[in-house]
């Protein structure tokens, strides 16, 4: 498959051209994955195999992907098989420890509806861009913080496997914050399971640790695509503590829009020292400044310009309309 | 500072500007950029809405909604070229036997192209456009002056 001529665009590659790239035979591209547009906002669901029945008591394990880099989506994963199913022999008890191939393969195997574990496995994730993070954060009016947004998408994620005729007994969630209060608001929205939400959820139960690679091979493999379409260097983790990254971020800005390819959060404070705020230390040579007209809603942390009289004559204090 | 006269010189007349955006923000720059690969090549349809566009400028949502001119107007893309000699020699020129008239300085500029339409964006606000005070400037005031006679007043000093 060539890649398109045309300056305006590029084919989505094909599998063996993102493969060469990679350089390793970890170049599984997960059904979750949209590779034209793997930047978006994204839902993607799978269930059981149709002689698995489902009127049995099924156990859901809950985790997350990619909640604290300035780079890429957050990715929230659910999975799911029959409470009978026994995964401690398939190597997820210590997700931690995987590697990134080794969750690849992992991933490989459970969407193969051939072997037991894709037969008795449903997952389901909901990808969420870096762009819509960004601009929900972002808001003059009704911020949308990461919490809400972690929680709701959590949800309906749950809700929708439900609906699809799952019977849910067991509901395993891991979370960063305090458990105790997550776990009443979880257990209130579904009564019909026993919900546990713990820290370290993924070294505890094993159901966890499926939805932790579902999440985490998702959000690689969409930041790998992208940075391929991009043609773009590397950028390390995505973190911000990653020197790669932050190099990256200041040698790519764009001193007017920021940068190509949706996949920066706007409003992680490392984007904004880069690319808002004047400061020798952090901020590009060319910086360029843009008066959102918002005094009152400044970040704590960020010192409000006073407005110039360039830009005050723009926004019209200076005359009576 | 700009000079109180600007004359518009019409090189390019004919040629029609497509996209045209008014910010709801204030840029410090002038100057070329890449204004459609970032933004105008990148607006879309807003959910559920047949009027309004949805775009994002430095991570931020932006609304927009389409203003035609009103009828016998028309927007003109400017630029203001560096100063040529003839400009520099009136600058500079003390012998100026006119020196005593009030001067008025003068200031050219070109125009690159012509729109009959731009797109006036706000942020993430679900007030109508008909609050946005440059909707209001250019539809309800033009309706406004076009009704209005002006009378010359005379003022005798007693």
């Amino acid at each position: 498959m060539k890649i398109s001529e045309e300056t305006n665009g590029v084919d989505s590659p094909s599998k063996d051209e993102f493969a060469k790239e990679k350089g390793s035979n970890a170049a599984f591209i997960p059904p979750s994955i949209d590779t034209a547009t793997p930047e978006k906002s994204k839902y993607f669901h799978t269930t059981i195999a149709p002689d698995v029945p489902k009127d049995q008591p099924f156990r859901l394990g809950v985790d997350e992907a990619g909640r604290g880099p300035v780079l890429g989506p957050m990715v929230y994963a659910v999975a799911y098989c029959p409470v009978d199913f026994d995964l401690t022999n398939f190597g997820f008890a210590d997700s931690k420890t995987l590697t990134a191939v080794k969750r690849s393969q992992l991933l490989e195997d459970i969407c193969n509806k051939e072997t037991e574990l894709g037969r008795h496995v449903g997952w389901s994730v909901q990808s969420i861009s870096a762009k819509e993070l960004g601009a929900g954060m972002l808001r003059q009016y009704n911020k949308y913080n990461l919490n809400s947004q972690a929680h709701d998408t959590t949800m309906n994620l749950i809700q929708k496997v439900y609906d699809s005729g799952i019977r849910i007994t067991e509901i395993y969630v891991d979370t960063v914050g305090p458990p105790d209060t997550y776990q009443q608001k979880l257990q209130a929205r579904f009564p019909q399971a026993k919900v546990k939400v713990t820290k370290k959820a993924d070294s505890l139960f094993p159901i966890v640790s499926l939805a932790s690679i579902c999440a985490k091979v998702t959000r690689d493999v969409q930041l790998d695509l992208v940075r391929y379409l991009l043609q773009t260097q590397d950028w390390g983790s995505g973190y911000s503590s990653d020197a790669k990254t932050t190099k990256w971020l200041r040698s790519s800005v764009h001193p007017v829009f920021g940068w190509k390819g949706d996949i920066v959060r706007y409003s992680w404070q490392t984007a904004r020292d880069i690319l808002e705020v004047a400061s020798s230390k952090t901020s590009s040579p060319s910086f360029i400044h843009v008066d959102w007209h918002e005094e009152k809603s400044a970040p704590l942390n960020f010192t409000p310009r006073k407005p110039s009289a360039k830009s005050r004559s723009w926004f019209g204090t200076d005359f009576a309309f | 500072m700009k000079k109180p006269i600007i004359q518009i010189q019409n090189k390019n007349e004919g040629k029609l500007e497509e996209k045209v955006s008014l910010m709801p923000c204030f840029i410090d720059f002038d100057g070329p950029a890449s204004v459609s690969e970032f933004f105008h090549d990148k607006i879309s349809k807003k959910d559920g809405s047949r009027n309004t566009d949805l775009a994002y400028f430095r991570g931020r949502e932006l609304n927009g909604r389409t203003l035609e001119l009103p009828e016998g107007y028309m927007g003109e893309c400017v630029h203001f070229p560096l100063p040529d000699r003839a400009d520099q020699f009136y600058a500079g020129n003390e012998l100026d036997n006119n020196e005593d008239e009030a001067s008025v300085s003068e200031e050219h500029c070109q125009t690159s192209s012509t729109f009959s339409q731009f797109k006036i964006w706000d942020r993430d606000v679900s007030t109508s456009i008909e609050q946005n005070q440059w909707y209001k400037g250019i539809v309800e005031w033009t309706q406004f002056a076009s009704k209005v006679r002006f009378l010359g007043f005379y003022h005798v000093n007693s």
